[in-house]
């Protein structure tokens, strides 16, 4: 459709292409067709015509450079809030006789300090849902667990080095798939990675002894109610951890997160 | 009438040639049904490159998108990609299949130390800019696909499906003329129009190196290829949500824009969902819309409606959900369905409406003093009619 000069002589196109023109327009064309009907068959809900694609070659053709997934908010878009809270066992720094005490801090609701970063602003950071996805990823994992299993990470597993691998070899006793344990048992790792970040960045990293993170997911008010001023959100779901160890990931540096969390740390986050 | 003394035995012998006559002709029809679709399906492909101007806005705004995510996230990148976030373990185990590519692999270590992630993001930008104004777009191109998909890859805690869809088109793109217009490269073209050289020089001056008929093929393949991905997308989209129970009862646009992640804007938030047959209007809208969107991009005016419902869909997850560049990935994408054809006539009517301003401005001088050098009376641009 390109604009063609007035002046240029209204020639007949020459309907006989070269023979090279025309394969290279069979070949192209073919993959081109096998491009689009494999698109149409991995980005279209899963159906029996996938079958005619033999064996593991749609996959193999799609991943990884045209992987997708387009059941956004689907079939129900997302309609509660994820929290990633943080308490720490600091020690009041000041030595009373060669003997230190420790205390508990009140809980810092870092999801809140991160989303902060997005609120009324037109052009939000990505930075403002990484806690909230972390919330996401350790309740989901959590979700799996056995009743017997949520009763031991309720208790808290923080002495020496090796408190998470005490961890996992007591919830393998519990349960069969040792497969949701592994899965838990990481997001284990990066929760209390990330609650050492933040309460290293609130109460010092000389003073943090322990960490405790409340993760939780809660409902918004539903949409029926959403004109009545009493409407309450429905009851929270906790994922009910006990106190942890500290861990930092390698690689991290805890300067690189305290600037950017503090920036917008008020000191009074829940 | 003269047939009625004939014997039963020659009846039959003539219906059968006269089935087989027609059955002749139908074949011979229907091949040449068959025949005028390819001629016409070839004609298409090779006769011209196809969407011009609106691959060239597909550019611009893919280079703005680039921009505006490198500069949102410039003051919290260490924190996001870099050292801050290795407590996520992306950067040890990297999830992404990308941190495992040569040459993402780059991007990805580059993302451990302060500097590299600093690089990464300046190297984004520049190559985001060039792209923008299509500056040598072809080469531009390899750097920032490497940057961007490997940028994408470093922390897929904060990936979003519109990450795959840019990587996706820009592997179409790449066999795209997404230059030719509306670009410095087009200028280029013009500038050396007339001057000779070798293979590689006439690159340099983004002159015709290739045979024209091959690239407009190329070009082409890539225009049905990106249309395709497209209608596969928003109709997938829509079949995904058709099975879910609020987006049937017409409240889902509801819940997403009340959660403190997807509602950045709270008391816009209310106010959009006060009313609620307008919460059901934009549900069940965005169902029909999304379903429906390759048959209503068939036919001129449905393509209008379609383009325009799907544009204020997208204007509102921007605002209303804190996605503006996820929102301008899919409105660069959607431009390749304007026709050039309005395309140049949106252009020529910015240009008379210019013009006129220009003159009824000159004309308001001279009655003072006459400008001499006056900056806006230089010629008009003539570079969308060649």
């Amino acid at each position: 459709m390109t604009q063609t000069p007035a002046t240029e002589p209204a020639v007949p196109r020459a309907p006989h292409r070269t023979a090279l023109a025309r394969i290279t327009l069979v070949v192209t064309g073919l993959f081109t067709a096998w491009h689009i009907f494999a698109s149409f068959l991995w980005i279209s809900p899963p159906s029996e015509l996938r079958s005619v694609v033999p064996g593991n070659l749609l996959e193999e053709y799609m991943i990884p450079w045209y992987g997708q997934s387009w059941s956004v908010f689907a079939p129900e878009p997302i309609n509660g809030d994820y929290h990633f809270q943080v308490r720490a066992i600091v020690s009041d720094g000041e030595k009373t006789g060669g003997k230190a005490t420790y205390k508990a801090t009140e809980w810092v609701d870092a999801s809140s300090v991160e989303l902060s970063m997005s609120r009324y602003n037109l052009f939000p950071p990505r930075a403002a849902s990484l806690s909230v996805q972390q919330a996401s990823k350790l309740l989901n994992q959590w979700k799996e667990l056995n009743s017997d299993q949520k009763k031991t990470v309720a208790l808290g597993y923080y002495e020496g080095d090796n408190w998470l691998g005490r961890m996992q070899e007591a919830l393998d006793k519990q349960g069969t798939d040792k497969s949701k344990v592994v899965n838990y048992i990481l997001q284990e790792r990066y929760s209390s990675a990330y609650a050492t970040q933040v309460a290293y960045a609130i109460w010092g990293q000389d003073r943090v002894t322990q960490v405790q993170f409340m993760v939780s997911r809660q409902n918004i008010v539903p949409f029926a109610e959403r004109h009545d001023p009493d409407a309450q959100r429905p009851d929270a779901e906790i994922a009910d951890t006990g106190w942890r160890g500290l861990i930092t990931m390698p690689g991290q540096s805890n300067e690189n997160f305290r600037d950017v969390f503090l920036a917008h740390y008020d000191g009074n986050a829940r | 009438m003269s047939d009625r003394s004939t014997t039963p035995g020659s009846q039959l012998r003539r219906g059968a040639g006269a089935l087989w006559d027609s059955i002749a002709a139908a074949a011979r029809s229907s091949c040449a049904a068959v025949c005028a679709v390819l001629r016409l399906c070839e004609e298409w492909l090779f006769g011209a490159k196809r969407a011009q101007y609106g691959l060239a806005v597909t550019r611009i705004l893919l280079g703005v998108m680039i921009v505006g995510v490198v500069l949102t996230n410039f003051t919290t990148m260490r924190y996001t990609f870099g050292s801050g976030a290795a407590w996520t373990g992306q950067l040890e185990y990297p999830s992404s299949d990308f941190a495992k590519i040569f040459p993402f692999t780059l991007v990805n270590q580059a993302a451990h130390s302060d500097i590299g992630i600093l690089a990464v993001m300046l190297g984004l930008l520049a190559c985001g800019v060039l792209f923008m104004v299509g500056y040598r777009t072809r080469l531009v191109m390899i750097p920032l696909f490497v940057l961007w998909v490997g940028f994408l890859s470093i922390n897929t805690y904060v990936q979003d499906q519109s990450d795959n869809l840019t990587r996706i088109s820009f592997l179409a793109l790449f066999f795209t003329a997404s230059s030719d217009r509306w670009s410095v490269d087009a200028f280029r073209r013009i500038k050396h129009r007339d001057t000779q050289g070798n293979a590689l020089l006439r690159l340099w001056r983004f002159q015709i190196v290739l045979p024209g008929w091959f690239t407009t093929l190329l070009h082409n393949l890539a225009v049905v290829v990106l249309i395709c991905q497209l209608c596969f997308v928003y109709a997938s989209g829509g079949l995904f949500k058709a099975g879910g129970v609020p987006w049937q009862n017409g409240t889902a646009v509801y819940a997403p824009i009340h959660t403190e992640r997807f509602g950045t804007w709270p008391v816009l938030s209310d106010l959009a969902t006060a009313w609620g047959p307008a919460v059901a209007i934009a549900t069940i809208g965005t169902v029909l819309i999304q379903v429906s969107f390759p048959f209503l991009m068939l036919n001129r005016f449905t393509r209008v409606f379609g383009l325009l419902a799907i544009l204020g869909f997208h204007l509102g997850i921007g605002l209303l959900m804190g996605l503006p560049w996820f929102s301008l990935s899919m409105i660069a994408l959607d431009a390749i369905f304007i026709r050039d054809k309005t395309w140049s006539k949106l252009t020529r009517r910015l240009r008379l409406s210019w013009e006129e301003r220009r003159n009824s401005k000159k004309a308001h001088l001279s009655i003072g003093e006459p400008a001499e050098h006056d900056p806006l009376a230089a010629p008009a641009p003539t570079s969308a009619s060649n």
